[in-house]
């Protein structure tokens, strides 16, 4: 193969990428960022690769963000904050601030990518777009702090087991009510 | 429109995948924590499902689960100049995240950059003229999604078309013509008559007005004398163009050289304003019949109609278009022949524009870079960086080289040809035009 058949197609690709505006990079490394932040939150920063497990969430994280930092609009995008809940799922007791700090790392990763999909790799937000986002996301945040501090406050109120039934009803009915229909 | 069109032109947000992601991760994470009684867990998910629930109320209550405003686009300019900007807006609703995304059109820019960008309701996108001619604008993809990009619709609008006027460079150059054969106007004509511009003093006759009796003279002389002047005329001047092709200057030369259609285009442009400012009648035929043939007119009128007819032609590239013929034109015309002298039917209208007694100049529009080698160095040309096998530079310099014979012939029989070099490439043509004028004439039996 001549030297500049191998070559051209990746300076091609490279001048490609000039193309990407510099708001797609930001929500992009931002969204990248804060799930890695989220996962060294989850396993500490020697407990990525501790052993077989910590390793295979590390690597399902990793292709997960690599698939949506492609595309943020992957459904495979899915797979990173999958990985962390079932890490910290398997860590055992968590504390709630450190639960909250990576529950606040995956919002801002999951606004980010959600921005990212509404604009075209060359898009760019004007000052407006930013305003708009950035609103939304305070309510968001406003409304997550006040549910945090109702459920840190009830995490020590002891109630029965018929509590479980009505809960779960709760949760199963919250999660039809938000579950999108007719995508 | 009946109910079940407006029902389909509705816009109708859709879910994402961003949605899908935060309500199953929120309502996994809820239903573990109260299955495992681990409360911690809620929190991870607790943002994320807390984003779903605002975007989802927000929907609901900003009433668009039926619909979302239908976006508009709106052009604020329908013909601007070379160089010129106009806008195009996008608009929907405050509160929606509007993102307009426009094909980038030839020989135009766009701000931004790529030509995408999204706003709160409302979006506004300019594009600067490169180069004479139509504009399409679009068709231009909007996408309009909640605050949250939770839920979005996509729409294409269909395109817009702006038109570029050729940019209204003022020629230098005099205004006199060689063959004035209007009635009035501003150019001094060699016929004695009423006018400003004195020809001599002379003795009076009966006809002659009394206000121009030259007392001084009639004084020191004791005869009367009267002032005779120069009658002052307009004239019509013909702008031929040549638009049966459009040569693209040479590879190595600027991203922004013009072509020779640009160039003849910009020409006829000068050379019309130029003559209409003083008065004159102008008309333009089009041997490549691209933008049309325009009938003598004057006035700020004519400049109008014949911009107009400039900006409406749309370029076709690498197309020949037919030659056109002009059978006749009035003796002593000026008549003004904007080619690149590449075509034999260009050159035989020429040959038959002198031989019925117009004034002929030629305008010579082939870019500069084609056929210069100089760059070359005496290396081969290289096009994306492979050796060009094409032998283009040396086809277009024997090709000039063969257009020096015309040129040189063109000037043996007593036509100029001036190269277009901007608004000063007019003057010496004309002032020698006008000097040949008055030089003494052999005598024709």
């Amino acid at each position: 193969m001549r030297r500049g058949q191998l070559v051209d197609p990746v300076a091609q690709r490279l001048l490609e990428l000039q193309k990407v505006s510099g708001t797609q990079w930001l929500l992009r490394i931002v969204g990248t960022a804060m799930t890695l932040l989220a996962l060294l939150m989850t396993f500490g920063g020697t407990g990525l690769l501790a052993h077989f497990g910590t390793t295979l969430i590390t690597l399902v994280v990793a292709l997960g963000l690599l698939c949506q930092f492609r595309n943020p609009d992957s459904d495979l995008g899915l797979l990173a904050p999958v990985g962390i809940v079932v890490g910290i799922l398997a860590q055992g007791e968590v504390s709630m601030l450190r639960t909250a700090g990576i529950g606040l790392m995956l919002l801002i990763a999951h606004s980010a990518y959600a921005l990212a999909a509404t604009i075209p790799v060359h898009g760019v937000f004007g000052r407006s777009a930013w305003l708009l986002a950035g609103k939304g996301l305070l309510a968001v945040l406003v409304l997550s702090l006040l549910g945090g501090l109702l459920v840190a406050g009830l995490s020590g109120v002891q109630l029965g087991p018929w509590m479980m039934v009505v809960g779960v009803l709760a949760a199963t009915g919250l999660f039809i009510a938000v579950l999108p229909r007719g995508r | 429109m009946n109910s079940g069109d407006s029902r389909q032109n509705e816009l109708r947000t859709r879910p994402t995948a961003a949605l899908v992601r935060a309500a199953i991760i929120g309502g996994v994470s809820l239903a573990l924590a109260l299955v495992l009684g681990r409360p911690d867990v809620i929190l991870v998910g607790l943002p994320l499902l807390v984003w779903a629930l605002v975007a989802l109320a927000r929907r609901t209550l900003r009433g668009e689960e039926r619909a979302v405003v239908d976006p508009q686009q709106r052009v604020n300019r329908r013909s601007i100049e070379e160089g010129g900007t106009a806008a195009v807006t996008v608009r929907t609703d405050p509160g929606v995240l509007t993102a307009a995304t426009l094909p980038m059109p030839p020989h135009a820019d766009v701000a931004p950059r790529h030509g995408a960008l999204a706003g709160d309701g409302e979006v506004q996108l300019r594009i600067s003229a490169q180069r004479w001619g139509k504009i399409r604008v679009g068709p231009m993809h909007v996408l309009v999604a909640d605050a949250l990009g939770a839920y979005r619709a996509q729409r294409t609008l269909a395109p817009a078309e702006v038109q570029v006027v050729p940019a209204s460079t003022v020629l230098d150059a005099p205004v006199e013509v060689p063959t004035p054969i209007g009635v009035s106007g501003v150019h001094l004509s060699r016929r004695r008559g009423d006018g400003t511009a004195l020809s001599e003093v002379r003795a009076f006759r009966p006809g002659d007005r009394l206000h121009r009796i030259n007392w001084r003279v009639t004084s020191r002389t004791g005869q009367l004398h009267t002032n005779a002047t120069f009658t002052e005329q307009d004239t019509e001047v013909l702008i031929v163009t040549d638009t049966i092709a459009d040569i693209a200057p040479a590879p190595w030369s600027d991203a922004e050289a013009p072509t020779s259609l640009d160039m003849t285009i910009r020409a006829t442009s000068a050379i019309a304003r130029h003559y209409l400012a003083a008065g004159d009648r102008v008309a333009v035929f089009d041997i490549g019949h691209l933008i049309g043939p325009v009938p003598a007119g004057s006035g700020p009128r004519q400049l109008r109609v014949l911009t107009t007819a400039l900006s409406r032609a749309s370029r076709d590239a690498g197309a020949l278009r037919p030659a056109r013929r002009l059978r006749s034109v009035r003796s002593g015309t000026l008549t003004v022949v904007c080619t690149p002298l590449l075509s034999r039917d260009t050159i035989a209208q020429i040959g038959v524009l002198v031989s019925h007694g117009a004034d002929v100049i030629v305008v010579d529009t082939l870019p500069p870079s084609i056929g210069d080698t100089s760059v070359l160095n005496g290396k081969p040309l290289r096009i994306d960086g492979k050796v060009s096998d094409r032998f283009w530079p040396e086809a277009w310099a024997m090709r000039r080289l063969l257009r020096e014979k015309t040129v040189r012939e063109l000037r043996e029989a007593g036509v100029p040809v001036t190269a277009w070099e901007g608004p000063s490439s007019l003057a010496p043509v004309l002032l020698s035009l006008s000097a040949a004028r008055t030089a003494p004439r052999m005598r024709r039996s």
